[in-house]
């Protein structure tokens, strides 16, 4: 059984935990300020999906980044109450996944906390397309943990591209195998 | 209100103030205004600081007019904005931020100011005190055994044990409960990267080094916890690419030294208590 490596990135306080638990069921209010980083695993139609869950706080962010090596598909939140998120997925998270992950790697961008937005629309569409012209975002979606909005929508696009990645990589197996 | 004490990342040095205290699942923010900069702390319910940033104070005369959301108070975009990402503007009781996309995009953010107290810097640092009693070696092996691993019955001379409990209190670890780690284990690794990191924050300020210290026990401590979950879930596979890309050498050494030590047969304890997030379904 392959294991499919995602991976939340973002600052800290956007709701990649809450997210993360929300589609567990669990109460998003009382998370904590994750330490390093997190591990959850899904198993899904015969193959395993691992959700690494990034602390944001700059400290440990250093430390950790490098841990993304070899995701199949990175998760970029940001905050939707809170500008310099949004911002900083371009200042700093876009140079380490474009570092560490390539170009190539699939990329869904989710601005959490929709309930309490403040970014108007234009200025996260001009971001999405700077963003666009150096890593391979695929998805945007607006989400809130906290009222449940379009989180099983998001566990749900994660889980057809990790199936998509795990048949093409078996494919592609199966013809090393033969040839 | 709840106090939070924070780094400035400008001025280097540790300040504290009151905010108010947000609600459970809410971030906050503050504004402490410093000398030509900004320093915007978010916090959450706990008190503790989820990002910190420190914002140059706009002054400029000429630009573009916006006015502040919170107060109407204009608020001049520099025709200039080469080397800009945001900028401060501080009115009365709040600081207004902009961050600027480009020329034509920009968000505005408003945060309350609140007064705040640099903390005493003179005072003794511990780490210092510790390793000048008892050598880098012993007291890295005293450390590890009772910050990293928790153990709490560790045999040492009286005042440095004094030291070690003054420490341990100060880092506000609330979760530092013992690992269950076998204490033989602390004789079989190695303590260079511990030793070279006590050695390099022994000399700074008592505040500073006990933030670094407690920031990097939270890490090991969290790394350890993870490969136990690893280790008892038979994720061999994952424990060592997680292993492999730590990317300090000498941390490395010694997270994959402790993992090779439950690996062969040392088991944790504990871990509700500790209320380790892995959750399989």
């Amino acid at each position: 059984m392959n294991n499919l490596k995602v991976v939340f990135i973002g600052d800290s306080g956007v709701g990649k935990t809450s997210l993360i638990r929300a589609f567990m069921g669990y109460d998003v209010k009382s998370t904590d300020t994750t330490i390093g980083v997190d591990f959850y695993s899904f198993n899904r139609d015969g193959y395993k999906v691992v959700v690494w869950d990034f602390a944001g706080q700059e400290w440990f962010r250093d430390v950790i980044i490098n841990f993304i090596k070899g995701a199949a598909l990175i998760i970029m939140v940001f905050d939707l109450s809170r500008p310099f998120t949004l911002m900083n997925l371009v200042k700093n998270w876009l140079n380490y996944v474009v570092k560490i992950s390539g170009k190539h790697a699939l990329v869904i961008v989710v601005g959490n906390k929709s309930d309490i937005k403040k970014i108007d629309d234009e200025l996260i569409e001009r971001t999405l397309d700077e963003m666009k012209k150096k890593i391979n975002v695929k998805l945007y979606l607006q989400t809130s943990a906290l009222k449940y909005k379009n989180v099983s929508r998001l566990f749900d696009t994660i889980f057809e591209y990790t199936k998509m990645i795990n048949t093409i990589l078996r494919k592609k197996k199966l013809i090393e195998v033969h040839t | 209100m709840v106090t939070i004490k924070f780094m400035c990342p400008l001025c280097k040095k540790i300040f504290k103030g009151e905010v108010p205290k947000v609600s459970l699942g809410e971030i906050g923010s503050a504004g402490f205004v410093h000398n030509n900069h900004v320093v915007i702390v978010d916090y959450d319910y706990h008190g503790v600081i989820r990002s910190i940033n420190a914002i140059n104070m706009c002054n400029v005369i000429d630009g573009d007019f916006i006015s502040c959301p919170y107060c109407n108070e204009p608020i001049r975009i520099p025709n200039d904005i080469e080397g800009y990402t945001e900028l401060a503007y501080v009115h009365k009781d709040h600081v207004a931020i902009v961050y600027l996309f480009d020329r034509k995009h920009y968000a505005i953010d408003v945060v309350n100011i609140v007064s705040e107290q640099e903390t005493a810097t003179q005072k003794e640092n511990p780490i210092d005190s510790i390793i000048n009693k008892v050598g880098l070696n012993l007291a890295s092996n005293l450390l590890i055994r009772r910050i990293i691993f928790g153990k709490s019955d560790i045999d040492a001379p009286k005042e440095v044990l004094r030291l070690i409990n003054k420490i341990v209190k100060e880092l506000d670890i609330s979760k530092n409960v013992d690992l269950g780690i076998d204490i033989s284990i602390a004789e079989r690794i190695s303590y260079t990267f511990f030793e070279k990191f006590l050695d390099k924050i022994r000399k700074l300020s008592k505040d500073i080094a006990l933030y670094k210290l407690g920031n990097l026990v939270k890490l090991i401590r969290k790394y350890i916890l993870l490969l136990d979950h690893f280790h008892r879930e038979g994720m061999n596979e994952l424990a060592e690419e997680f292993i492999n890309q730590i990317t300090n050498e000498d941390l490395r050494t010694f997270v994959h030294q402790i993992y090779s030590q439950l690996s062969a047969g040392e088991k944790m304890q504990k871990e509700t208590q500790l209320n380790f997030m892995v959750n399989m379904n």
